[in-house]
């Protein structure tokens, strides 16, 4: 009888086609041959993992590694740096001679040699703060994405830490074609993060939305104009530098929704010599700003074309007008926190501000 | 000629399928062609069955055989089993002319004769029925553990394939010796 192992290589090839991931996985391991072959392989000619979300959490005893299938289906498995161990499933693996961090990273690098679609959401969970050296999994990881050439193709990035020395590097690992959503948590509050050669980078230039809980420093307006979505943590912001985030607000055709947390913000003065008088409500501050076009509308509500083509022309201009966008600035002090300001900026619907409010014009100033 | 009797007989099936493709083209009358196996079992075929295998496809369009010259030379396919040649020409007269479908169910389910049909057509350059097959291949494969794997495949473990490997290279070295040895004798 011929064996597998026999045919020939471009049979193999479509076989290894027709076959799903883990097949592979296990053919790899059926005979050197094979994981010759199979190594071997380029990229293009192995089947797609099709995983949807991977979370990497470093604990300061284990690592835990949770994979989310197309299906819903999610694996779980956990790699103990005590017992320098792999438990999956029922399925227990010792490591007498191998580091339980390279096992790891080994292991993520066959769920990326496999990834072709694109994944909605990478996070990572690091703990081990003690830990952040030259063997710890972020450095190992680039290593290996470095040396494939191959980044991480995900929509979402997320990077809980208490450290934030990894964040440039991890950054890295994404695909900045491919790079919507930056996610950074603070485990430590008295973080503070430089932006300045974060914003340089191809991934946060290229992404929509950023939601960053270290307090950032050393930032220009620039780098975070460019978002849709903004949620971010300061110290306090200038209002020279909260016009221009306004003026940048108004302009652009994609912003939607800006939030700013801040410990300072003593210019409420300047703000009500620049915008003029605001509208007030209990602990809050608004005003309203006309957009500088109506693309924005055009773009995204179907809503305003509709009532436009059904409506008598005499009404099609109220209704064009109250389901026109503006521009809403609210900056809110929190009651019990004394040092706890929010910024927010969105875009709000005309015919909901409130009467009494002023909604100045977009060449106001 | 029993031969002949067995070539008819596979035929048979297919004269269904052939006849509203000559009734779309009435004009061009059907060749036949004739291809035997190692056991010379001789089947006959008509040209637009043949057209799934590009090897086959190949050779007869540059021949302009006459209906007698064809069934006078047949094509020997020595490397490929009578059974499995069959299966070869059931599949080919069943998808005559017909665009195919993207599921084949009718492949052999024993991983032995699939083995040898995956190479005679590979060997024949039949592009869909291969890729069916490697398909079929990769079905049995599904689920598996890598020790099944080997199992259903006499597939040997590393150590084995070593374990052998040394003890070929062991008789090599054995029987080099013994031939030097008996070229000393000889030289003597």
């Amino acid at each position: 009888m011929t064996s597998l192992v026999e045919m020939p290589e471009h049979i193999l090839d479509k076989v290894i086609g027709h076959s799903n991931f883990k097949d592979v996985l296990s053919l790899r391991q059926v005979c050197r041959d094979f994981r010759n072959f199979i190594d071997n392989s380029k990229d293009s000619k192995l089947p797609d993992s099709k995983f949807v979300k991977i979370e990497i959490s470093c604990m300061k005893d284990e690592i835990i590694s949770k994979i989310e299938d197309s299906d819903d289906s999610s694996h779980e498995i956990e790699y103990s740096k005590t017992k320098n161990s792999r438990k999956y499933q029922e399925k227990k693996t010792m490591f007498k001679n191998s580091n339980i961090v390279d096992v790891v990273v080994r292991d993520l690098e066959w769920i990326l040699k496999f990834q072709k679609s694109t994944f909605e959401e990478v996070s990572f969970y690091l703990d081990d703060i003690e830990n952040q050296n030259d063997t710890s999994i972020h450095t190992k990881l680039n290593n290996i994405i470095n040396a494939s050439g191959r980044k991480i193709k995900t929509t979402e990035l997320s990077i809980s830490t208490g450290d934030k020395s990894p964040i440039i590097q991890m950054l890295q690992f994404a695909d900045p074609e491919t790079l919507k959503i930056i996610q950074f948590f603070s485990m430590d509050d008295s973080i503070q993060l430089e932006l300045g050669g974060i914003a340089r980078m191809e991934q946060w230039k290229k992404a929509k939305e950023l939601k960053c809980d270290f307090r950032v420093v050393n930032w220009q307006v620039d780098d975070i104009s460019h978002f849709s979505k903004i949620t971010i943590a300061m110290n306090s912001i200038s209002a020279r530098d909260l016009d221009f985030l306004r003026k940048a607000f108004l302009t652009s055709s994609k912003a939607k929704r800006w939030f700013f947390e801040m410990r300072m913000f003593n210019e409420n003065q300047e703000i009500l010599r620049l915008w003029g008088p605001a509208f007030d409500i209990e602990n809050s501050r608004q005003w309203y700003f006309r957009m500088k076009d109506s693309e924005k509308e055009e773009d995204d509500s179907d809503d305003s074309v509709g009532s436009e083509d059904s409506d008598d022309s005499d009404d099609s201009d109220y209704f064009e007008e109250a389901s026109r966008e503006v521009l809403r600035i609210v900056v809110f002090q929190e009651d019990h926190f004394e040092q706890h300001y929010h910024i927010r900026f969105n875009t709000f619907e005309l015919r909901a501000v409130p009467d009494g409010a002023i909604v100045h014009n977009y060449n106001g100033n | 000629m029993s031969s002949t009797e067995q070539g008819t007989s596979s035929a048979a099936p297919a004269e269904p399928t052939t006849a509203p493709e000559s009734a779309a083209a009435p004009e061009v009358p059907e060749s036949f062609y004739y291809v035997h196996g190692k056991d010379k079992v001789v089947h006959k075929v008509s040209a637009g069955a043949l057209q799934h295998s590009a090897l086959i496809h190949g050779m007869i369009s540059n021949l302009g055989y006459t209906e007698e010259q064809a069934k006078a030379n047949p094509f020997p396919f020595e490397n490929i089993d009578g059974d499995i040649l069959q299966m070869v020409v059931d599949w080919c007269n069943q998808h005559k002319g017909k665009p195919t479908p993207p599921e084949d169910t009718n492949l052999p389910k024993q991983k032995e004769k699939l083995f040898d049909l995956v190479l005679a057509v590979n060997y024949l350059e039949i592009k869909e029925l291969l890729t069916y097959c490697c398909k079929q291949v990769a079905m049995m494969v599904k689920g598996k553990s890598p020790e099944e794997i080997r199992e259903i495949w006499m597939i040997p473990t590393d150590a084995e394939d070593e374990a052998a490997e040394k003890e070929a290279k062991k008789r090599a070295g054995k029987e080099a010796a013994g031939e030097t040895a008996a070229a000393a004798g000889d030289a003597k």
